[in-house]
């Protein structure tokens, strides 16, 4: 954590309150705890020693160059790759320990479906291994935009579309805490809009949300707090406020090349 | 594990791959059966009878290939991210999925074994060959057909989560049943043990049919049942142990 500052405690911007109360935090402590994970597939060293906390109530966007360990952390923190070394907690729990994982965390990774199945049908599937009522699959596809494409099999859909149902699936449980790995893959430029619209609002009704991105522009427009990874390792995390107000004119964009461009790497 | 048992029935349910499966090898050995039991000539040595209930046999090949569908198709389409998610304890996951299997393969190996035994019995009958099967002998056949269609869909399961990528575990599946059990007959000694405790000898043993010639030395229908049971339990424990210490990264 050498480098990392906190978004909690007595910064300089402070914290956003939830909206509403629709959703108030479960706990006082932050959504997504992640101390010290490593992982090494083989000989490759893909996490190095990566840490950081996700705030209930803002958007924190998850940044690296490719190959830097972005996709392999998320998945460690969902239980779905065994860490090496180093802890991640959901809501003050191991993904594996949650009581009723679907209701507590939605994620979205490779927005995958079966492609002979439906987007409905899709959803009724998840929601039955969720034990959740199959009631919500029309609201939810009324959500994310495929209303109309609801009775059409998954293997028609375009990438832009089946991120959407993805989206949806990660809805499904009305989650506090959402973990999206690049979600804005194959968005056409309504698309993203719409996707920056959806992650202000279910930030604002106090859920936290883990986003990754590649596209800068973008992620400056939508998050609230930036971690950096490079090279599987942390190498900043903070407001994102906090880091333009550094320079008069800076840009997220020469902020991260700053971060991530030098061979030495990390900030001085 | 009920709400698992029903995302189960409601995936198998929803997938057209399995129900196109079902229908054509249903089709295969009705179309199979009866030419056979009209054509069939007595050997000396062999039943007729049994000889043609054997085809469907078929429908444990097919068994054994959608259990290993049903596991394998999740990491091919990368689906058991979303199942892993939902489900963090593997071991329930898998068990769900062989649970469903098996109910599925018991009633499609009762509905393929009743509808051969039900043509090729009168068809050879009317041909006054002389079958040999009494009433409670057709209902075994019967019984034990949909109990060995069950097991191998059992089987199939847990290999399909040791084997995760569907071309080399069916092929792998395949191999075991068409070429490596076959093959392994041959030496002596060794042999007589593959015909009874093989894959193939079993099938035989607990549908009550037999390709075999009737020298062959196979189990009781009851011991050969039990044996494809303690496998699909080993192929169970096995699958899931991999299962559980394997990252998911597709």
């Amino acid at each position: 954590m050498t480098a990392t500052s906190s978004t909690q405690g007595s910064g300089p911007v402070a914290r956003h309150a939830p909206a509403a109360g629709r959703r108030p935090p479960a706990t006082a402590g932050p959504a997504i705890q992640v101390a010290g994970l490593r992982k090494k597939f083989g000989r490759m060293v893909a996490v190095d020693d990566v840490s950081f906390t996700v705030s209930y109530g803002r958007i924190t966007g998850f940044l690296g160059p490719n190959g830097a360990g972005k996709t392999t952390t998320l998945r460690m923190i969902l239980g779905l790759i065994q860490p090496d070394a180093g802890t991640a907690a959901i809501a003050g729990k191991r993904y594996a320990n949650l009581a009723s994982p679907a209701q507590t965390v939605g994620a979205l990774l490779d927005a995958a479906a079966h492609p002979g199945r439906t987007g409905q049908g899709h959803l009724r599937v998840l929601a039955a291994a969720a034990g959740l009522p199959s009631s919500r699959d029309a609201q939810l596809l009324e959500r994310v935009g495929l209303a109309d494409a609801a009775r059409r099999r998954v293997g028609g859909y375009s990438l832009g579309m089946r991120q959407r149902l993805g989206l949806a699936a990660a809805l499904l449980g009305d989650p506090a805490v959402l973990i999206l790995d690049e979600p804005a893959n194959g968005l056409d430029p309504q698309g993203i809009r719409w996707l920056r619209d959806l992650l202000r609002s279910l930030a604002a009704e106090g859920r936290a949300v883990l986003v990754s991105s590649h596209i800068l522009a973008e992620a400056a427009q939508t998050v609230d707090d930036i971690v950096v990874i490079s090279r599987g390792q942390t190498i900043a995390q903070a407001p994102l406020t906090e880091l333009l107000a550094t320079r008069p004119g800076v840009t997220l964009e020469d902020i991260y090349l700053e971060l991530t461009g030098t061979p030495e790497g990390g900030p001085s | 594990m009920t709400r698992l048992l029903r995302a189960e029935a409601l995936r198998l349910r929803t997938a057209r791959s399995y129900w196109l499966l079902a229908a054509g090898a249903f089709a295969l050995i009705v179309g199979w059966v009866a030419p056979t039991a009209a054509a069939t000539s007595l050997t000396p040595g062999t039943s007729p009878a049994r000889a043609t209930l054997a085809i469907a046999g078929l429908a444990q090949t097919v068994a054994l290939i959608a259990g290993v569908l049903s596991v394998t198709g999740e990491f091919r389409h990368k689906t058991i991210t979303s199942a892993a998610l939902i489900t963090p304890r593997r071991t329930p996951l898998l068990a769900a999925k062989l649970v469903t299997l098996a109910a599925a393969g018991l009633v499609f190996g009762l509905a393929v074994t009743g509808t051969a035994t039900a043509i090729a019995l009168p068809l050879l009958a009317a041909r006054h060959i002389l079958t040999g099967i009494s009433g409670t002998q057709a209902a075994a056949i019967i019984a034990g057909g949909g109990i060995a269609t069950a097991l191998f869909a059992a089987i199939g399961v847990g290999f399909g989560a040791i084997i995760r990528n569907q071309t080399g575990a069916i092929i792998a599946a395949l191999a075991v049943l068409y070429v490596a059990e076959p093959l392994l007959g041959y030496i002596p000694h060794l042999g007589t043990a593959v015909q009874q405790y093989g894959l193939g000898g079993l099938a035989a043993a607990t549908t009550h049919t037999t390709g075999f010639p009737a020298s062959a030395h196979l189990l009781g229908q009851p011991a050969a049942a039990l044996v494809l049971a303690g496998y699909a339990t080993i192929a169970l424990l096995t699958g899931a142990a991999l299962l559980k210490r394997r990252d998911i990264t597709t």
